[in-house]
């Protein structure tokens, strides 16, 4: 008869049960799961451990949202296929941060050798270290250089992008975009920050950028502008047709373009982008979720977004002479094609002189007829 | 503005001269003659003018053809000193 002899050494657990509740672990029976220490269960084998810990433990780890800085991963090498751009060693310096009192990074512009770094209040240019990049072909990175992004250089002036990243369009090596904070357009260019939107328009950027919820940028290659769109339900100014018969003012966007050529703001635009870009020298702008494509030939002029009936053209000017003489107007004439409308026309001088002061007088819209018309 | 279809028909509007459009500038609210004529005196007095110039056909609701292109080169206006 053999005998049970109990040793005080064990190197095997056995569970039994195969099923996931407690009670399965009683009525299941026969059901086992073996875990042993030792390879092959043998006295004295080769023990398996826990080994060693690849990283240093973060003992007061949380989350954290760091919006002045910046992290880069791993790089693809295409050559080899080594793909580690899900890799952020903690132990290795690849996080860069900006001043935190010039607010959150909003925008990140990569150009050539530069980085341009927009934040609320301030723009930065970083010099990306290509070398470590391009000639990473299986050496470790750290051997040539272990900066990604380099010294940070802000530009000069303190203007931001302030919380409108979605004003920033770019062009060739010119980058626009809006500080609402400051209530300037700017370009980004070679000779730095200038401010476009002193180029005339300076109060009017003044006063209704304030009132815009979006900034909408985008360049248009054909014609060569800047195109912004200022949304919002304060905003109100332009005017657009309604109907066949009817115009009325706009209520909740105001958008413009500015020409690089005669360095001014050209024209108010009748439709409301939701967004638009440059592809291939077309202009598109999406209407909601719908794209257009502007400058169609096939398209009636004024007329955006597949609307049955054109919008007006229309330009606002004053007539001024001699700024401090009181004058008497007689006739208003242009050079163009036919069909211009002059409505309404009014007059500055306020009841200063006796019966020759007209005050609020409007005149109604005159209609073309070609000559020989009317005799 | 109301164009009579009395002999003989008055012209309204711009009119075609040396390749400029040419109109009088007509003060609709002040008949300082008191003549009652259909279109009041001509001119307006003041510092400057404010103008609004504007091309639209509103019953062009076709939208499948190009819509004639409005060009404006140039507006002027003539002023006398008073």
């Amino acid at each position: 008869m053999g005998t049970t002899i109990g040793i005080e050494y064990y190197n095997t657990f056995i569970l039994a049960g195969g099923g996931t509740s407690s009670s399965d672990m009683v009525t299941d029976r026969g059901k086992y799961h073996v875990e042993e220490s030792r390879v092959k269960g043998g006295y004295n084998n080769t023990s398996t451990d826990y080994g060693v810990k690849a990283h240093a433990v973060d003992d007061e780890y949380g989350m954290r949202t760091r919006e002045n800085a910046m992290i880069y991963s791993g790089i693809f090498n295409a050559k080899t296929k080594v793909n580690n751009t899900n890799q952020f060693p903690i132990g290795a310096e690849i996080t860069k941060a900006v001043d935190i009192t010039n607010g959150s990074i909003q925008k990140l512009y990569a150009e050539d050798t530069n980085l341009n770094i927009f934040q609320e209040n301030k723009v930065s240019n970083a010099l990306i270290d290509k070398d470590a990049i391009y000639t990473a072909e299986g050496t470790p990175m750290q051997t040539i250089s272990n900066i990604v992004i380099g010294q940070i250089v802000p530009y000069l002036g303190k203007h931001g992008i302030s919380q409108n990243p979605e004003s920033f369009a770019f062009f060739g090596g010119r980058k626009y975009f809006a500080d609402k904070s400051r209530g300037v357009i700017l370009r980004l260019s070679r000779d730095g920050l200038t401010s476009i939107s002193a180029n005339g328009m300076k109060d009017f950027f003044r006063d209704n950028l304030p009132n815009a919820t979006s900034i909408y940028g985008m360049y248009d290659e054909q014609k060569d502008k800047y195109v912004i769109s200022l949304q919002g339900s304060n905003i109100s100014g332009g005017k657009v047709a309604t109907s066949n018969t009817e115009t009325s003012a706009t209520t909740d966007y105001l958008t413009l373009g500015f020409d690089e050529k005669t360095k001014g703001w050209v024209s108010f635009y009748t439709y409301k982008p939701s967004f638009g870009f440059s592809l291939e020298n077309q202009f598109y702008t999406f209407n909601k979720q719908n794209l257009y494509q502007h400058y169609k030939s096939d398209v009636g002029r004024c007329k955006f977004y597949g609307s049955s009936f054109s919008d007006p053209a229309y330009v606002n000017l004053i007539m001024n002479d001699e700024p401090s003489v009181v004058k008497n107007f007689l006739t208003i004439n242009y050079e163009g094609s036919t069909g211009w409308t002059a409505s309404p026309i009014t007059e500055s001088h306020n009841n200063t002189t006796s019966t020759t002061s007209y005050s609020s007088i409007v005149h109604e819209g005159y209609k073309i007829h070609e000559e020989g018309d009317y005799t | 503005m109301i164009i009579p279809n009395s002999n003989p028909p008055q012209y309204v509007g711009f009119k075609r001269k040396e390749g400029k459009y040419f109109d009088f500038i007509k003060n609709k609210n002040n008949d300082i003659f008191n003549d009652n004529a259909q279109f009041a005196t001509t001119g307006l007095r003041g510092n400057y003018l404010d103008v609004t110039v504007e091309y639209w056909k509103p019953g062009d609701n076709t939208p499948d053809q190009g819509a004639e292109k409005g060009e404006m080169f140039a507006i002027s206006t003539e002023a006398q000193r008073s």
